[in-house]
């Protein structure tokens, strides 16, 4: 699992906006660069970087798992159809890329590249993006999950209870309707708590009173 | 609307919560996973606008490192791994789903329910997905393509089960003839 792992290095410290950047310019060099030893250069630079920002093996190794396999695959499949040396280079490719963004996640916490991400769409707003209500939807979505799990266990126990052995397909249907009518209690309950009143004051509104 | 913001984040929390469920891995290491279910879910619940909401969001919160992908994967990654096309079509996918089921809203049947899903789940996720895949391995289209095609078994199953719901949730919670009604 790749998660921000705590550190106070000069890479922890970056600006989020920063490292976003230098991982797309990272990303650019490696389409760019097409010899073996270039891209190992730049494989190795990039390791440097996790041993600057204090970040163990285990870290490194979580951060390749999820690509091992399709890079093995990719490996076999190179190496019958073109060569090793293709093989090696595409290989190398996949692992650099990945671990310059493993590097971003790993060094950057989850709310400061939330608020950039946010602060990056700020031209959006022209489409209706709204700031307030995206952070409040990624925080519903992390309460949401554990709500969602609760609902299906408790289902699939009284299923089982009542001597049913298929999977609870059936209780799908059910499950999205009750927290659908879920959500809906919430929003009058975040309403009846002013959150778009405010949110229009903090816009600069000041229509908000006339409008209720 | 603020329900529709709290309706966002519930697809996108159900397409987290399906990757909880038991993964199966076919070697090539793109994962089959009841996630792409999720995707459907919000086409064709919440219509296309707030379905390509919920994708979006999905992905934005995976961007920023939250592990919400099947097999606890997440961070930025997997948005720039081999299989990133795959999951960067998402919210193009629930967007058209949604289009297509608002258009012919009344009188769904279970049939074009599962068309829709079916085509519009998989057709553009795999139009995305193996380009991306081949591009970034450098392994030739056809070897992508054959090796993506091994995962259509599985999205078909979703498709099956996406439609079911819709028309469940239709007939006891519907979503999209509301927003007809009120725009």
């Amino acid at each position: 699992m790749q998660r921000y792992s705590p550190g106070d290095s000069p890479i922890h410290r970056a600006a989020p906006g920063a490292k976003l950047v230098a991982l797309f310019a990272i990303g650019v060099l490696i389409a760019l660069l097409s010899s073996t030893p270039a891209l190992a250069a730049l494989s190795a630079l990039i390791m440097a970087l996790f041993l600057i920002a204090r970040l163990s093996v285990r870290d490194t190794a979580q951060a390749l798992s999820p690509v091992i396999l399709v890079a093995a695959a990719v490996f076999a499949l190179q190496w019958w159809l073109t060569g090793i040396g293709e093989a090696l280079r595409s290989v190398l490719r996949i692992f650099a890329l990945v671990l310059a963004a493993s590097l971003v996640t790993l060094t950057t916490p989850f709310s400061r590249m939330i608020d950039t991400l946010a602060a990056a769409a700020g031209p959006l707003a022209a489409f209706g993006f709204n700031p307030a209500r995206f952070g409040l939807a990624a925080a519903l979505v992390i309460r949401f999950i554990p709500v969602l799990m609760n609902d299906f266990r408790e289902i699939e126990m009284a299923r089982a209870a009542r001597g049913s052995r298929r999977p609870a397909l059936g209780a799908a249907g059910p499950l999205i309707i009750k927290t659908l009518r879920m959500t809906d209690t919430l929003s009058e309950a975040i309403l009846a708590r002013g959150f778009e009143t405010r949110e229009e004051a903090m816009r600069g509104g000041g229509r908000s009173d006339a409008a209720r | 609307m603020l329900r529709d913001s709290v309706h966002i984040a519930l697809f996108a929390a159900i397409t987290a919560a399906l990757g909880l469920i038991p993964k199966i891995d076919l070697g090539i290491g793109v994962p089959i996973t009841a996630q792409l279910l999720g995707v459907m879910l919000a086409g064709s619940v919440l219509g296309a606008r707030r379905g390509f909401l919920a994708m979006a969001l999905f992905l934005t919160l995976i961007a920023a490192g939250l592990p919400l992908l099947a097999g606890g994967r997440g961070g930025l990654g997997v948005l720039v791994g081999p299989s990133a096309g795959f999951l960067l079509a998402w919210p193009l996918a629930a967007a058209l789903i949604g289009l297509a089921t608002e258009r012919f809203w009344t009188g769904l049947t279970y049939a074009k329910a599962f068309a829709i899903n079916a085509l519009l789940g998989i057709l553009p996720v795999y139009a995305f997905g193996i380009p991306v895949l081949a591009a970034i391995s450098g392994i030739p289209l056809q070897a992508a393509l054959l090796g993506s095609l091994a995962f259509v078994p599985g999205d078909l199953v979703k498709a099956a089960i996406a439609a079911w719901i819709t028309l469940f949730v239709k007939r006891g919670y519907p979503l999209i003839g509301r927003e007809t009604m009120r725009e």
